[in-house]
Formats: structure tokens, sequence, C-alpha cells
């Protein structure tokens, strides 16, 4: 297993084995596959922020911290 | 076919990570079957970064009578981070929510759903509203997302979400198809002026033709080649 496959393992959170067919692309291709796969999850994490931040403007102030604890903490 | 079965397999995990499908052309020598597992591989490591997260606005949602959750979701949660939520509701909940939102926002949050994590809610839920929100998704031209849903929704209510669908639209569904099975009894219910037109638009003799008749039974392969 290349490093490239190892870091794009990291970031997917499963073992590089699981990625084995991926075996054949090289540390280049894997790296911008592994950038793609931050950007995405970055992405979705801003929208999931902003939308959680709209909703939470729902809740009365006094219920806030009671959600926000609900919802692990927030952020 | 594996070519194109690949190719296809590429637009999906794109519209999974919300990337132009060009970006990952380079995959294309990846066969079709690993491209899927990746896909599941991407998709779940996606889904897992929110999930306490969702799972609290959940159990908030079911604290609420569902007229507001409804409100409070379509004013604010917006499609994305709704469908994360309904992914990991009590599905008896989360249809009853999806009765009292509008049929426009369900559609848009089906665009972000993953269909096999959501199949006992579409169980629970109105095939008029099924049928609604597919003809949506069809006149907004995401065959991809119809595709993904036809194989939880089954042939039945596939069938009246395409009623009027041009040869051209199904055909483009069924090769987005990720459990292909329910291909023949959806053909089988078609009427032949739509046959007709799907034959139309396979008659280039080429790999799309070739992955749709592949999967089809030979009964199916008869019926086309005789309205061709």
């Amino acid at each position: 297993m290349t490093e490239g496959l190892d870091r794009l393992a990291a970031t997917l959170g499963v073992p590089a084995t699981r990625l084995a067919p991926l075996a054949a692309y090289d540390d280049q291709q894997l790296d911008r596959f592994d950038e793609l796969v931050h950007g995405a999850m970055t992405a979705e994490d801003k929208a999931f922020d902003a939308s959680l931040d709209e909703a939470l403007k729902l809740v009365p102030k006094m219920l806030r911290g009671v959600v926000q604890k609900m919802l692990g903490g927030a952020r | 076919m594996t070519a194109l079965t690949s190719a296809l397999e590429i637009t999906k995990l794109a519209h999974e990570m919300h990337v132009d499908e060009a970006e990952l052309a380079f995959l294309a020598t990846t066969s079709p079957d690993d491209l899927r597992d990746l896909r599941g591989v991407v998709s779940h490591a996606m889904f897992s970064r929110h999930e306490s997260r969702v799972k609290g606005l959940a159990a908030v949602s079911k604290k609420l009578p569902a007229a507001v959750t409804a409100k409070i979701t379509e004013i604010a949660m917006g499609p994305m981070l709704s469908a994360r939520v309904a992914a990991v509701m009590d599905p008896t909940d989360a249809a009853k929510l999806a009765g009292h939102l509008k049929p426009a926002f369900l559609a848009d949050l089906s665009v972000h759903l993953d269909p096999s994590r959501v199949g006992a809610i579409i169980a629970k839920l109105d095939r008029s509203l099924l049928v609604d929100v597919g003809r949506r998704l069809l006149a907004d031209g995401h065959v991809l997302t119809l595709a993904r849903f036809t194989g939880v929704v089954g042939p039945e209510t596939s069938l009246q979400v395409m009623d009027g669908a041009s040869g051209a639209e199904i055909l483009q569904v069924a090769l987005f198809l990720d459990d292909t099975s329910v291909l023949d009894p959806i053909l089988a219910g078609l009427p032949d002026e739509t046959v007709s037109e799907i034959a139309a638009a396979t008659a280039d003799p080429g790999e799309a033709a070739e992955a749709l008749l592949a999967t089809l039974s030979e009964d199916s392969r008869a019926r086309i080649a005789s309205l061709a």
C-alpha cells in the first residue's frame, strides 16, 4: 500500500486494505482524490453548521442551551 | 459495457461528493463493483461525521409536534441537514413529519438522501406523495436521484411516476439504477408506445443499449426488439 492510499484511508476512516482496488493509482491521483473528499467534507460541514445555526435561532433563547446539550454540545 | 457502467458509477460518486464528474475521470479504469463499493465508503464517511449531532436533532424533533418540526425543517434546516436527520429518525415519526412537509421540499431533500437508509420511512408514506415527489424529481432532471429511489419504492409506484415520461428519460433512469431487478416489472407495465420510444432511444447500437438490454429478461428484450 502507498502513502497516498494510507492518507485517503485515514480521511475515509477505513483500513487501507478496504481501498485495495485503488492501489493501481499513483500518489498524485490518490492525493487529488483525498483533496476532493476533504473538500466535500468541509463543504458539508459548513452547510451543516449554517443549517444548524438557522434551526437553533428558532428555538427560544431560554431553551437553546438545553437543545445544544442534546446536540452533543453543538459547536 | 464495463466502460459505460464505470462511467455511470463515477457520476454517482461525483454526486455523492458534490464534485464535477470530470474530476473523477481518472477512476474510469476501476471496475463498476469497486466504484460502487468506494461510493459506499465515501457515503458512510460523510454521513458518520455528524451522526451524533444528527441523532440529537432527531431526539429534539421527537419532543415537538410534527407541524412545528416541519416548519423548522423547511424554514431553517434546509434539505441537506433534513435529509441527514430523516435517515436516523424513527420511521413512524419521519413519515408523520413528511406528511407536513411540502412535496417540493421533499423533492429537494430527496436529492441529499441515501435511499438505502430510509426504506422503512418510504414504506410508510402514501403512494400519492411518493408519486408527486418522484414526478418533481423527473421534471427537474434529477434522473440519478430518481433511479436510486426506484429500487426502494417498488415497480408500481415507479410506473406511476414515469407515466408520461419520454422513452429517453426512462432510459436514463434505467441506466442509473442500482437495483436492475426492478426494470423488468417496470417495462412490463409500460405501454407499447413508451417501450417503442425506449427502443428508439437505444437504437444507436452503443454501450447504453447494450447495458440496458443486458439487465433485462429474454421476454423484455424480445418486446423491445418487436417494437423497435
